[in-house]
């Protein structure tokens, strides 16, 4: 019995180290000079504005555990409900700007412009939804005699308040038949785009047929590309910048070194090597 | 004193071990059911508030002549996305679930107005005879469900063009959120949650069309319609 405890308790402590290892894997030269072609695939599974009900924290201030946890998901449930009306009106008229189109219009883009990403690009797609594991798996054996493949999983939000419009991005790239991927990363992107009341934020992104909302949709993506070109490129952290940043509606303050100078945006990395496009004006 | 301690980590660890294999419960290959389940009507407790009743005007006859899928992906209904709850997530793993036939699934939900005392009548043409009616085309704008802390959100919008009086269209989107906990994310709680938003969405529409039996306007849009 304690054998299987202490086998246990490996276990778990491998898992938690596993999961406190540093996710950024940068692209090595070796790696990146083996590379003479890459499939991308960008997949965005969700179908609209996703938002839920805010962990109000009972669990937490309980000492946590079971009970904790299921007061938490009842008072979630009954404050789902109380949402549904906001919620409504958000979604609502948003629901005809679909990201995955103005993704694949981000994406030809960057097809057509020449250097504009440092591995050479032999198909993209923007996916609905992610494949099964098994085609997945297919998928990444298939790079032993074909095209590397560089999967772009991201999630679209509005943060609470309607403060700011955010892409969090993972890109994972495979090759040369490995089951490990040889460059992992975390990209987030965001822009402000509150001011006023929720009306005036709605009316403002879906103004002419929704050219706001389409615009940073479009924006999101060539960023959040362009970021990862640069740090496959190896793109060298520079000086410690500063920016605002909404998190879960509050605007905080994040520091990093920045590896790419653009008008108007700044871009660093966070001291666990995750990457940041945020606009400068932020308030 | 030492040994009941280690039983009490060996089993917090076993259980922690558990629930992450429990974790991706979800079925790929298999296609959510799509199977119509309404939750019972809620019943007033002794002593507690008063419950919301929803009841359509005697022989009130509600005509849906046509009813489709016009959800933007008809593939997938959800996904099951891993992230940790930290200012620089993002996602660490993705797995969609693909949808069963969601066209029957609205259809189903629709005919379940009967409950509030319409007389629903499905993919038939009006007819002229019926006094107290209410006309509508439908269509299932969006059904997806997801992952959010410890909890399965659906998110399901109905589409409803009203034939009003005059000939006149007036169309309204109904939205409904489900919530419920998360134990396994297992195919079978995603439906579940999926209903739920079904059904909010479902009464609010039954909510206008009692209206409209009655030979009140339809009720102003609410903000987002």
């Amino acid at each position: 019995m304690l054998r299987f405890l202490l086998a246990l308790a490996a276990l778990s402590a491998a898992l938690l180290l596993g999961a406190c290892a540093p996710f950024h894997r940068p692209l090595a030269a070796a790696h990146r000079a083996g590379v003479r072609e890459v499939e991308v695939r960008v997949v965005v599974a969700q179908e609209s504005f996703m938002f839920s009900a805010q962990a109000p924290g009972v669990s937490a201030a309980t000492g946590g555990g079971l009970i904790g946890a299921l007061i938490d998901s009842s008072v979630q449930q009954s404050r789902q409900k109380e949402m549904s009306a906001e919620v409504g009106a958000i979604v609502g008229p948003l629901l005809d700007y679909d990201y995955r189109f103005e993704a694949g219009l981000a994406l030809g883009e960057l097809l057509n412009a020449p250097n504009a990403f440092p591995l050479k690009i032999a198909s993209s797609q923007v996916l609905a939804g992610m494949p099964p594991k098994a085609e997945q798996d297919a998928r990444i054996a298939a790079t032993k005699t074909g095209p590397a493949y560089l999967v772009l999983l991201l999630q679209y939000a509005l943060e609470p308040g309607l403060g700011a419009f955010t892409t969090r991005t993972t890109a994972l790239l495979w090759q040369a038949g490995n089951s490990e991927p040889s460059y992992r990363s975390a990209i987030i992107f965001q822009t402000p785009i509150g001011g006023g009341t929720r009306a005036a934020v709605i009316r403002r992104l879906t103004a002419n047929d929704g050219r706001v909302i389409q615009a940073v949709m479009r924006d999101s993506l060539k960023q959040t590309l362009h970021v990862l070109g640069m740090d496959m490129a190896g793109a060298r952290s520079g000086a410690v910048r500063t920016a605002r940043f909404n998190v879960n509606g509050a605007w905080v303050t994040l520091a990093g070194n920045s590896f790419d100078e653009q008008p108007g945006r700044v871009v660093f990395r966070d001291q666990d090597g995750a990457m940041y496009s945020v606009r400068s004006t932020a308030p | 004193m030492k040994k009941p301690h280690l039983h009490r980590v060996g089993a917090a660890l076993f259980a922690l071990c558990a629930m992450a294999g429990t974790a991706h419960a979800l079925t790929e290959g298999e296609p959510l059911s799509m199977v119509y389940e309404p939750a019972p009507e809620q019943a007033q407790r002794p002593n507690g508030p008063p419950v919301e009743s929803l009841r359509a005007p005697q022989g009130c006859t509600l005509y849906l002549p046509t009813i489709e899928d016009a959800r933007s992906n008809q593939v997938h209904a959800g996904h099951l996305t891993l992230m940790l709850p930290t200012v620089h997530a993002t996602p660490r793993s993705v797995q969609s679930l693909r949808s069963g036939d969601a066209g029957a699934w609205t259809r189903d939900a629709l005919l379940s107005t009967r409950r509030y005392g319409f007389r629903t009548v499905a993919g038939a043409p009006v007819s002229p005879a019926a006094t107290r009616q209410a006309t509508a085309t439908v269509a299932l704008r969006l059904a997806h469900a997801w992952s959010a802390g410890l909890n399965l959100v659906s998110h399901v919008v109905l589409k409803a063009s009203y034939r009003l009086p005059g000939g006149e269209v007036a169309t309204r989107l109904y939205h409904g959120m489900g919530t419920r906990a998360n134990w396994a994310s297992g195919n079978s709680e995603f439906m579940s949650v999926l209903n739920l938003g079904m059904e909010e969405a479902v009464r609010g529409m039954a909510a206008d069309a009692a209206a409209l039996c009655e030979g009140k306007p339809l009720p102003a849009p609410a903000a987002g319609q």
